[in-house]
């Protein structure tokens, strides 16, 4: 039944996202070629109004791009947020309430879509600044090459290594602080919808947006005052430079440990609302 | 016979108000029940906690001698008052999705009787009038072999043809396994099709039985017999 769920939320998600992502690779190319004659045409121009209005036009569009970064992280964000509420809250529950799937499978599938909607919103992302990048790249193959002049991988490894940082272990641990905080905040979010449908059945948005802004608190502030009070005590077991490394693993652990109680704590309360406490109109 | 849907000492407490007040009930197989009574008597809140969308405040309901959970969904084929089908989806991917859904789901019998009320498969269902979603949910339950239908206000909404083809289909798919369960106000319409009733009245059940019986012992359609019940009751209170 997964599978099933998975499938459907995806398509959800994908009326909107891929059509959205479709015009922004077409915009994308369209303002690299822009880029790219813009570029050309300030290296080999001495007029200055030429070159003022060229460099305009291409300060608009590294804002564009900036705006084009955020377009389907913010769509995924609307999407997940409305998916939630109105499979569960609206209508439409009736019919997700009768299939016959358990509320864990409707919980797990919903985030799994979440979290590949949100990966490919970053790939996205990624991609759209790639081709642009590329269209300054092919007019002035200089620009490429500064960008990565002044940076060598061998140097990185050597600060990496001063600082005491084993490679593998700091990036299994930021990838699990990642995946684990990607669920985080969409939890936080499902059980700020749950708390909020549950305790109001007139103006919703406000009181979900109310039960997110308490909840969301709550969670910072504890894990400020634990982040704190675990950094003064691995600092004090720790003094040397050369422990750095360790430090911020061991930091990055107990923050991840944090957050997945969070996770636990929300996906279990969430749980509990949807499967005792939701009563539709 | 074997019951196909048992109801212990039934509570649904609103807080506000009181849905149901200790429903007792069991209901065999191969029945086409009527849950008639006026509106607020509490018949879409005992559907609701048959087809498990509410949770009850005490008592027990089972279907088929199992408890209501994920399992018995797949037992119970339930349309509700409001219209519930996801908007942007075209009519024959919802007809997909339940296929998908639901092990009893028969596509073609679904297909066929879409047909039959002349609904386009290929529309969106955002463009659909509310009556035709109506009938699009109606035939998605009907296309399922369950056992035990559960339709609130089935032909409240739809004009008098589409009516008279829903009760037909709910006739037709009558077999011996199954039981059905009609909630309306319209009794006079349902009166026809109906094996038993169950007169509900401010969350309890003032009198069940056979409909032929009750129209043999008291001398009148069940329509009139609702009334007169009805107006005692009310008088009473």
């Amino acid at each position: 039944m997964f599978g099933k769920c998975l499938k459907y939320e995806l398509r959800a998600y994908s009326r909107l996202l891929v059509p959205t992502f479709i015009a922004l690779m077409i915009a994308s190319v369209l303002m690299s070629v822009a880029v790219g004659v813009l570029t050309s045409l300030m290296a080999n121009t001495a007029n200055e109004m030429i070159q003022v209005i060229a460099g305009m036009l291409l300060y608009f569009i590294v804002m564009a791009v900036y705006l084009a970064m955020f377009i389907i992280p913010v769509m995924v964000f609307v999407l997940t947020i409305r998916r939630f509420y109105t499979s569960f809250f609206t209508d439409e529950g009736y019919l997700t309430f009768t299939l016959p799937v358990s509320v864990d499978c409707h919980l797990t599938s919903k985030l799994a879509a979440a979290a590949i909607a949100d990966i490919f919103g970053l790939v996205t992302a990624i991609l759209s600044v790639i081709i642009i990048g590329s269209g300054a790249a092919i007019a002035n193959i200089d620009i490429l090459k500064s960008l990565f002049s002044g940076f060598e991988f061998s140097e990185m490894s050597v600060m990496l290594g001063y600082l005491g940082l084993d490679s593998v272990v700091t990036v299994i641990l930021v990838l699990v602080a990642m995946v684990l905080s990607i669920l985080g905040n969409y939890l936080l979010l499902y059980l700020s919808i749950s708390f909020g449908c549950m305790l109001a059945k007139k103006h919703r948005f406000i009181v979900c947006g109310a039960c997110y802004l308490g909840v969301s608190t709550v969670v910072s502030v504890i894990s400020s005052v634990v982040s704190t009070v675990v950094m003064f005590l691995v600092a004090a077991a720790f003094t040397q430079t050369q422990a750095v490394g360790v430090i911020f693993n061991i930091i990055l652990a107990i923050v991840s440990v944090f957050v997945a109680i969070e996770v636990v704590a929300c996906y279990f309360i969430t749980r509990y609302i949807l499967k005792n406490k939701v009563n539709l109109d | 016979m074997s019951n196909v849907l048992e109801a212990k000492n039934l509570v649904k407490d609103y807080g506000g108000g009181v849905g149901l007040l200790g429903v007792d009930l069991e209901l065999p197989q191969g029945k086409i029940v009527g849950l008639l009574g006026s509106n607020g008597s509490g018949k879409t809140t005992f559907l609701k906690l048959v087809a498990g969308i509410l949770t009850p405040t005490a008592g027990e309901v089972s279907v088929c001698g199992i408890p209501v959970s994920e399992q018995t969904k797949g037992l119970v084929a339930y349309l509700p008052e409001r219209t519930y089908l996801n908007d942007w989806m075209k009519v024959a991917e919802i007809v997909e999705y339940f296929s998908d859904f639901y092990e009893d789901f028969d596509s073609e019998k679904a297909f066929a009787m879409l047909a039959d009320l002349g609904v386009d498969a290929n529309l969106k269902l955002k463009t659909l009038s509310k009556g035709t979603k109506e009938k699009v949910q109606l035939v998605l339950v009907m296309s399922r072999k369950a056992r035990l239908y559960l339709l609130d206000e089935p032909i409240a909404g739809v004009d008098p043809v589409a009516r008279e083809y829903i009760l037909d289909t709910i006739v037709s798919n009558y077999n011996k396994e199954a039981t059905v369960i009609i909630s309306t106000h319209l009794i006079a319409d349902v009166e026809p099709v109906l094996d038993d009733f169950l007169f509900v009245h401010r969350g309890k059940v003032l009198m069940r039985g056979g409909v032929a019986e009750a129209k043999e012992k008291y001398g009148r359609t069940l329509d009139e017999l609702f009334r007169e019940v009805y107006k005692k009751c009310s008088a009473n209170v």
